[in-house]
């Protein structure tokens, strides 16, 4: 299939002109033809203070590859006393089937640099261009909103809200993940994506009766983890203790007790390290995790023999990849039951 | 509590990749051929790459080129780097090579046999396998009892161990017709039972097959209008735009009925006509698809003559090229009385289908490439518009495209803007491709991984193999009667004018996909 992009600049227009633009821009360009849309979802990416080079790119790729309604919202830093308009750019992606055919819009991507009142106000606007009855992904770059955000609006043209632990921690997102139910928002997590491979890995490795039994009931964990990064284990603790029914009694940044059904205690000794591990001690038995040099790479071992070793190698990261993949699989159950079992269970630091 | 001496993983629950197999050894009989090259290594690679598969499997080739293992491993690699449809990534070859191993030996060899079990027993020994078989005759159909026979002489046919498993999958064409189709289960059952043996149609690993299930069965909006009531006739075409291409001297004891409609086309009928399953089991799925089958009105000498139309095609333009008749084309006797295009209609004495006609046609070197299902609506039960001028309205059509344009289509009418109530028949599309980002896995993939993992749901069972010849055979025994000549139709059209007869004397005809 041949495709184009066509590119538009408006700078200093008002939202309803900029809806309009929307509207028209594209058939205008094709001499009156209407396409056929094949935009199947809304992604907006919120890049308040973030570098273009941080996300522009991602936009194009993400627009080329996905047939989406792509919004950058980008609120100015400090325009709140500036006049309001907005600064857009717009591109169109069209792909043509076949001669004689009527073209096919695959993907529009909108870049808003929103200036004063919309710079606070941006999800007035925002809504106004969400695809109706199609899924709506809001990809939040950076740090998260100040307490008293209002979700609740971003909830009516947002259904997802995709998120980066990785980069931002959980903390400042507890608000939102304790209101997401009642607002209808689901939450989406690229680090718990890219950690999918640790899931999958101990789900082969626990297939064995033997490696089952280390990690399903073990006598003491260790982990391993980048300080920075420190979400990672405690999302895949999350996912065990979900899974296996355990309860966590005490959790911190840097120490973890978590119980099993039958009420026997399992300490977590946490220290920081660059290459991420997680170990699972059960009498002479261990069963050791550990990702580095792009493998990751479980040993069971009875006393000092090593009775095999497992490797998977790592998927190299590639933000766009992340984002299609997420897009693609949707919402993840499994994540809500992970974080809700760390959230009922967070205890305020002493 | 977990109970860890389940066999449920409670790690594995709710993963996306939750449908992995067991560590397992797979030996593919036919390995040098064409099949393997083309689908099977690439097919399972890809799996291996999107990390499907469990860390120990081994792929055993038998075949009778002189290969060793590191020359097996290099056309492996080979068939990788032309076929598969993710690039060669040395890591995971590396990987999947490791696993790899040859027996060169002819499928009549017992000897050939014990020393496959000797080398199935030291993997097992070696890498504490539980004795997992996957069997994948990729040979000419003359040998699968002859490979069934000799695996169950050397025990092969069930695993070593309690926990294990032995399956078997059997590509098409599954005999030539009633008597040999029961005749090759029979043999087939001497050594494996039904639960064991996965007949292979590549068809319903399609993602458009399979999503004529879903289509029907996880939207609300379209099962109330799917019958009798509502529904007016159904066109199912397999249309190709290629003639036999090198494959003469198969097709020409096949033709369209048998390389086509008995499998391909049947699936596609059963698909559409099913009643819902009770539950999304195999079992559950294929008693459902058996109903269609064994619910399709026989047809008498006289039926076949009536309501079937076979035809060869002629020289003619296809896609702007000359191309030469059927009996012209290489390996093709000048006498041949095989069809290259057959059309028929078939009604379905059930609830639902009653007085509903279904009209199948496939055919090689047709006017273009496209399989597509349509269904087409009643008209409107009143013609609230007559006054108008409005001559050409069309009743609805649902069309399910399975290939090329893959998508769903649906056409009704609209008005024509201006003062006056005009009506044009418009479409809304759906196109399969552009929707999603994700590449689609190949239909072996699915199937491969679906046998590993044991779900038979998208293979053929006995029974419905068995219901689908009984049909064809009639009809290849009413041919057999017939002595007139064969009609023909010139390349690069939509068959010959029989077959626009045949739907006509219903008073339809033949939608142009």
């Amino acid at each position: 299939m041949e495709s184009q992009t066509l590119h538009w600049n408006h700078p200093n227009i008002m939202g309803p002109e900029l809806l309009e633009l929307l509207r028209t821009s594209v058939p205008q360009s094709l001499g009156g033809t209407l396409p056929v849309t094949a935009t199947v979802l809304t992604l907006g990416l919120y890049v308040k203070g973030i570098l273009p080079t941080d996300w522009a790119e991602l936009a194009g790729k993400i627009s080329r590859v996905h047939p989406s309604r792509v919004l950058i919202i980008n609120p100015i830093v400090n325009s709140a006393n500036a006049p309001t308009h907005v600064d857009a750019e717009l591109s169109a992606t069209i792909t043509y089937r076949r001669p004689h055919e009527p073209p096919i819009l695959f993907s529009e991507c909108v870049q808003m640099n929103l200036q004063g009142g919309l710079a606070n106000h941006w999800i007035d606007l925002v809504q106004s261009l969400i695809k109706s009855d199609l899924p709506a992904y809001l990809l939040w770059l950076g740090m998260p909103p100040l307490p008293g955000f209002r979700w609740d609006l971003l909830s009516t043209g947002f259904s997802h809200l995709v998120i980066d632990t990785e980069q931002t921690g959980i903390e400042p997102w507890h608000h939102v993940m304790l209101q997401s139910p009642r607002l209808g928002l689901m939450i989406d997590d690229l680090y718990w994506q890219r950690l999918g491979l640790w899931r999958v890995h101990w789900a082969n490795v626990t297939d064995r009766p033997e490696a089952l039994a280390v990690v399903s009931t073990p006598e003491s964990i260790s982990v391993v983890w980048p300080v920075e990064k420190s979400t990672g284990w405690q999302m895949l603790l999350g996912w065990l203790v979900s899974r296996l029914s355990w309860q966590i009694v005490d959790i911190a940044p840097n120490r973890l007790l978590m119980a099993t059904e039958s009420g026997n205690t399992i300490p977590v000794h946490i220290t920081t390290g660059a290459d991420p591990g997680i170990t699972f001690y059960q009498g002479n038995r261990r069963l050791s995790s550990q990702e580095a040099h792009n493998q990751l790479t479980t040993q069971f071992e009875i006393g000092s023999d090593v009775l095999y070793e497992i490797s998977d190698p790592c998927n190299l990261a590639d933000p766009v990849s992340d984002v299609v993949k997420l897009l693609n699989r949707g919402h993840d159950q499994l994540y809500d039951e992970a974080m809700s079992a760390l959230l009922l269970s967070e205890r305020p630091e002493q | 509590m977990i109970d860890i001496h389940s066999t449920a993983n409670p790690l594995r629950e709710g993963l996306v990749e939750s449908r992995r197999p067991q560590p397992f050894t797979m030996i593919i009989f036919g390995a040098a051929g064409d099949l393997a090259h083309r689908k099977l290594f690439p097919a399972l690679y890809n799996l291996m790459v999107d990390h499907w598969l469990p860390h120990q499997v081994n792929v055993v080739g038998f075949s009778r080129q002189p290969f060793d293992d590191d020359n097996f491993r290099k056309e492996i690699k080979h068939s990788i780097e032309q076929f598969s449809r993710q690039p060669l990534n040395a890591d995971v070859f590396d990987q999947f090579a490791s696993g790899m191993h040859y027996i060169s030996a002819n499928f009549n060899d017992p000897q050939a046999y014990i020393e496959l079990r000797n080398l199935l027993t030291r993997l097992n020994e070696e890498q504490h396998l539980p004795g997992n078989y996957l069997f994948y005759l990729a040979t000419p159909p003359s040998f699968y009892p002859i490979i069934a026979e000799h695996l169950g002489a050397v025990g092969l046919n069930v695993s070593p161990s309690e926990q294990g498993w032995v399956r078997i999958i059997v590509e098409k064409p599954f005999g030539r017709d009633l008597a040999s189709a029961i005749e090759l289960n029979a043999q087939l059952h001497k050594v494996f039972d039904e639960t064991q043996i996965f007949r292979i149609d590549h068809y319903l690993g399609k993602e458009t097959v399979q999503n004529i299930l879903v289509f029907r069965f996880a939207n609300g909006i379209f099962e109330p209008l799917w019958n009798r009531q509502y529904i007016d006739h159904v066109q199912i075409t397999v249309a190709e735009s290629l003639g036999v291409e090198g494959r003469g001297t198969y097709y020409d004891t096949a033709g369209a009925l048998r390389d086509i409609v008995q499998n391909h086309m049947m699936q596609l009928v059963s698909l559409i006509a099913m009643e819902p399953p009770v539950v999304f089991e195999a079992d559950a799925v294929r008693d459902e698809k058996v109903k269609v089958l064994k619910a399709i009105r026989p047809l008498s000498t006289r039926d076949v003559t009536q309501f079937t139309v076979r035809a060869q095609y002629d020289e003619g333009y296809v896609e702007g090229s000359m191309v030469p008749g059927y009996l012209d084309e290489p390996d093709i006797p000048s006498d041949s009385r095989t069809e290259s295009y057959m059309a028929m209609r078939l009604l379905i004495d059930n609830w639902r289908w009653a007085g509903v006609p279904f009209y199948l046609r496939t055919g090689k070197r047709l006017a273009k490439r496209a399989t597509e299902i349509a269904i087409q609506f009643k008209k409107a039960p009143h013609r609230f518009f007559n006054q108008t001028a409005t001559p050409d309205l069309e009743p609805n059509l649902l069309t399910l495209k399975i290939q090329p344009d893959e998508g769903i289509a649906l056409r009704f009418g609209a008005k024509v803007p201006g003062p006056v109530v005009r009506i044009r028949t418009v479409n809304m599309d759906f196109l399969y491709g552009t929707s999603f980002a994700d590449q689609a896995p190949e239909a072996y993939e699915r199937l491969l991984l679906d046998a590993m993992i044991g779900d038979s749901t998208l293979f053929t069972r006995k029974d419905e193999v068995e219901a689908a010849w009984s049909l064809v055979t009639t009809i290849l025994n009413g041919w057999e009667r017939a002595k007139g000549p064969i009609p023909t139709y010139e390349a690069g059209t939509w068959g010959p004018p029989e077959a626009d007869e045949l739907i006509a004397r219903d008073g339809f005809r033949w939608r142009r996909p």
